[in-house]
């Protein structure tokens, strides 16, 4: 229970953003998954804040899913054979985040023929390739993407006034071997980068600057099977997420360069073996282990001029751990009327001289009454090793992760469930209902007003020596509960759902609020996705989709007053200060958009041409992204402004398959 | 052509949608209260001869004329009333010349380990506050630990001098369960030695930066180890000053503060720091500066200065 399938069908149907088929926005439109704002494609999933999701690429853990500083997530839809997402309940072969878990799997590659699928969009390119290596034994996949307004921008340039641009690619590749019928063996990766870039070149000086980010993930993993009823997938893995900065200048007198950055490298293993006990019985057990390096910060500058010696600095802050977990799951289906599916996941992690272990007790069970009802429940307990430092409370590239410490602790969730679910085969339709409540404990958060953007060690210093990413957090508990609705069609010539959430979020931390309980951004009472796609005949597709969101919590002012500060060795000091209320007290205006896309489709000789044409927002209605006080300085009169991103944005896409 | 035909349908589109006033919108603001008296009062029973007492009017953030509003106006015909738990009680009066209410400290005696009240009223509004005198810290340590000069790889000219300082105490020193802060100071003094011009045999502070720390004795690690925090202050100076004539002094000062003084400085600087970044929806979230003043805004502290720790001189 808790878990939705993404249809991929689907998800290439409904109407894109800037031509993007985004699997991540369409992970939003489902029950239990609120959206952060226009500005992301992060996710909150029954409360928990966008760091307790674990997105998961083969098997490789994707530490920050953002191209276009979240407006796009990393994944290409091309690319993709499935992907799965788990909002509770959780098997115990998950584990590692508080929230969510989404299993993303790539392709294989068509073992028999040469397959292959170009687009053109507004921003980006697409074009994927797939096919066999050796007919019906072994494959592959390559697919890439790229955007192109910087290229497109570039002749509107010069150098000596200044250059500057904004790219993203990336790229997806996966090799697929059929050994033998006992063996099988697939190598996959991911490659995906963003760059944000500026150069000049004038009278003989060059300047040089750049702000980049990316992750890289690998995957070897070997599946056998030892006999009728006993297979193991054994992996590799390696995964890693940098982003910094870097500034260079030279001219014929010397040359300086400076940059920071930051960024976590994992390589690990794991090993799973399956049990089939009988054709309704089967034992999952396994193992993984994990070195995580993390660098939450470094720097570097190097000077030289023609006169003189070079002058060089670098620092770094290095953190190394290992995190392992042991599962074992049983997966029962006793009667025709009773299924169950409980486990034990045993977790630790070491970091420094500190070891955490925990233990992690699951279940999930289902009892059918009659044919076609279905009465669901879950328990899970989950532990977060792992923490990501987001300051800004949206997920950016500079959004820094950490480790557990011996002053910080791991975060810990339990959450129940209860669902109910009906099919209805005459009208092709699934009823769900699940209600949740879950409890978090040290959740982190940033000390108000903290901040680790623009905080080098020599600000941390000299403000306060001993200071480090560990003073400006503080933990809480959080809880979270509310109710799911999802009805969905997904054959016939309309195919679609609607998608409905009630929900509470509550957080409480004795340093924020001034201890008292608050409801957190992500808090959102009513939440509803409407998904429709309709295709009379296989030449042309209709899509739409509605979204609804009760307002998010926002802090705004509501009073401003002089206050004089004291110091015993600076004296009194008049400052403007602003009372922002009760902490979420105030909630922005309920965000709602309609979109609306066609496909044109027409067969080819060889595979088929869709003209896809989508329009997002068509009622151009401005959502809120940001809030000001606006003073008109004849009158005096003070009003709230409201800022919004995206209007009305028409996109088109020609895509080629073949 | 079909395709120039979509392409400007698209372009006129997106320039329909791309003007400021498509972004922006006025939209309702929540409730507002009326302006409320805000009080500001910091006690101690050594470091100042007079109880100063500031009393002003916030502004509602948003309303017609609010903008033209002075919130930095002082009222001046406020009652204000300060007392003790014996029930001595005294008015502070309006005084032009420092523009705040004042009292000779003789007058009414702050003593450490009392609790003292503040009662204003101006305006048909009426707030009050209390506060106590926490005993003064023992047995505190100040030194300099280190000093550190560091050519700027930007600027030739410029060195980066970091002062290291080390404030330590026994925790049996500090009561249990209070409140303490520590600054480092540090002077750079310029001297003109002319004595045949007196007029111009005077000093004055080329340069007077400070740090600081806020701890409580809850956050102590471990009883065994002694408070000790490291504090660094960062002054550049130029390699073509003239360094003959100046002097660095560097002081360190210990206080044992109230709950309300502790509060009130740990929240208010974020707030003050964040005044000029409302709106931005990447600035971090900022949280509201803690006040005891019942029934308005400001604060009502009372500190210990204990002492003036140590004093030593560092020629550049």
């Amino acid at each position: 229970m808790s878990a939705v399938s993404v249809p991929i069908g689907q998800l290439q149907s409904i109407p894109t953003l800037l031509g993007e088929k985004d699997v991540f926005r369409v992970l939003q439109l489902l029950p239990g998954v609120q959206k952060g704002s226009e500005l992301s494609s992060g996710f909150y999933v029954r409360g928990g804040s966008p760091d307790q999701n674990l997105i998961i690429l083969d098997d490789a853990v994707v530490y920050n899913a953002n191209h276009l500083f979240g407006f796009f997530s990393v994944f290409n839809g091309d690319a993709l054979k499935s992907v799965e997402l788990f909002k509770g309940g959780f098997p115990a072969r998950f584990g590692e985040r508080l929230s969510s878990v989404t299993v993303l799997n790539m392709k294989d590659g068509n073992k028999e023929q040469l397959r292959g699928e170009a687009g053109i969009g507004l921003i980006s390119s697409r074009l994927t390739l797939e096919g066999p290596i050796k007919k019906g034994k072994s494959s592959f996949l390559v697919s890439g993407r790229r955007t192109y307004i910087d290229a497109l921008m570039r002749p509107l340039m010069s150098a000596d006034k200044g250059v500057g641009g904004y790219y993203f690619y990336d790229l997806n590749a996966k090799y697929n071997a059929y050994i033998n019928e006992n063996n099988r063996f697939y190598l996959s990766g991911y490659f995906g980068r963003d760059k944000l870039y500026a150069f000049s070149e004038n009278d003989g000086s060059k300047m040089d600057a750049s702000f980049g980010w990316g992750n890289a993930t690998l995957t070897a993993r070997w599946n056998h099977i030892f006999g009728k009823n006993v297979f193991s997938n054994t992996s590799l893995i390696y995964s890693s997420y940098d982003s910094g900065f870097d500034f260079a200048l030279g001219s014929p007198n010397g040359s300086f360069k400076t940059g920071a950055y930051s960024s976590i490298r994992d390589i690990g293993g794991k090993f799973d073996l399956d049990y089939s006990l009988a054709s309704n019985h089967f034992i999952r057990t396994g193992v993984r282990v994990v070195s995580h390096q993390f660098k939450p910060s470094g720097s570097y500058y190097d000077l030289r001029s023609s006169s003189g010696n070079p002058t060089t600095n670098a620092v770094e802050e290095k953190y190394n751990s290992l995190e392992s977990n042991l599962f074992v799951e049983d997966d029962w289906k006793i009667n025709n009327q009773f299924q169950v599916n409980m486990g034990l996941r045993v977790s630790s992690f070491l970091s420094g001289d500190k070891n955490y272990w925990n233990i992690e007790p699951r279940l999930s069970a289902k009892y059918m009454l009659g044919n076609d009802v279905a009465l669901k429940a879950s328990y899970a307990r989950m532990n977060q090793y792992i923490h990501l430092l987001s300051s800004a409370g949206v997920s950016l590239p500079t959004d820094v992760w950490v480790p557990s410490t011996g002053r910080v602790r791991p975060m810990q969730s339990d959450q129940i469930a209860l669902g109910v679910a009906k099919d209805l085969p005459e009208y092709n339709l699934t009823l769900s209902l699940e209600g949740y409540y879950k409890e978090m404990n040290d959740v982190l958060s940033f000390k108000d007003g903290a901040s680790f953007v623009g905080h080098s060690s020599s600000d941390k210093i000299s403000n306060n020596e001993n200071h480090s990413w560990e003073s400006d957090v503080t933990t809480g508990q959080g809880k979270s509960y509310g109710a799911e609705l999802f009805i969905q069609r997904k054959v016939g010539k309309f195919s679609g759902w609607l998608g409905y959430t009630l929900s509470w979020t509550k957080y409480q931390f004795e340093e924020l609020n001034f201890g008292k309980a608050f409801y957190p951004k992500q808090d959102c009472r009513h939440d509803i996705s409407l998904v429709g796609i309709y295709q009379p005949s296989p030449k042309i597709k209709f899509s739409a989709i509605w979204v609804y969101s009760t307002g998010f919590p926002v802090d705004i002012g509501r009073a401003e007053y002089t206050i004089q500060t004291h110091s015993p060795v600076e004296g009194t000091g008049a400052k403007k200060v602003i009372d922002y209320g009760e902490k979420g007290s105030f909630r922005a205006n309920a965000s709602h958009r309609l979109d609306i896309g066609t496909q044109f489709i027409k067969k080819k000789n060889r595979g088929e041409r869709i003209w896809d044409l989508s329009i997002y927002n068509v009622y151009s209605n401005r959502n809120p992204l940001m809030h000001y006080q606006e003073v008109d300085q004849t009158t005096g009169n003070a009003t709230l402004q409201q800022g919004s991103l995206f209007q009305i944005i028409p996109s088109i896409t020609y895509t080629r398959k073949f | 052509m079909r395709a120039i035909y979509l392409l400007i349908i698209f372009l006129a589109f997106f320039s329909s949608a791309c003007t400021k006033d498509s972004f922006v919108k006025e939209v309702p603001y929540p409730t507002q209260t009326s302006a409320k008296l805000v009080v500001v009062s910091y006690i101690s029973p050594a470091a100042d001869e007079q109880i100063k007492v500031s009393v002003s009017l916030s502004r509602p953030a948003y309303g017609p004329g609010v903008g033209k509003m002075n919130m930095d106006a002082q009222i001046k015909d406020a009652d204000v009333i300060i007392s003790d738990a014996a029930g001595r009680f005294a008015h502070i009066l309006w005084n032009d010349k420092i523009g705040q209410y004042v009292l000779e400290k003789n007058r009414f005696p702050i003593n450490t380990g009392k609790i003292y009240y503040l009662k204003v009223s101006a305006h048909g509004k009426f707030v009050s506050a209390k506060t106590s005198i926490p005993e003064a810290i023992l047995g505190p340590k100040f030194e300099l630990v280190e000093t550190i000069a560091r050519k700027d790889h930007q600027d030739g000219r410029a060195i980066l001098n970091e002062y290291l300082y080390r404030f330590s105490a026994p925790w049996d020193g500090l009561v249990d369960g209070g409140y303490y802060g520590c600054y480092p100071v540090l002077d750079r003094i310029t001297k003109y030695n002319n004595d045949s011009d007196k007029s111009q045999k005077n000093t004055y502070g080329d340069i007077s930066k400070t740090g600081k720390v806020f701890f409580r004795t809850y956050d102590r690690v471990s009883n065994a180890l002694p408070f000790d925090h490291l504090i660094m202050i960062e002054h550049t100076t130029f390699s073509d000053e003239n360094l003959s004539s100046k002097v660095v002094t560097h002081t360190g000062v210990f206080i044992a503060c109230s709950k309300e003084y502790y509060l009130f400085h740990k929240t208010a600087p974020n707030n003050i720091k964040s005044a000029g970044d409302s709106g931005n929806p990447l600035a971090p979230p900022v949280g509201n500066v803690y006040s005891n003043i019942e029934g308005g805004y400001g604060i009502f502290a009372g500190y210990n200065q204990v002492t003036l720790v140590g004093t030593s001189t560092y020629g550049n």
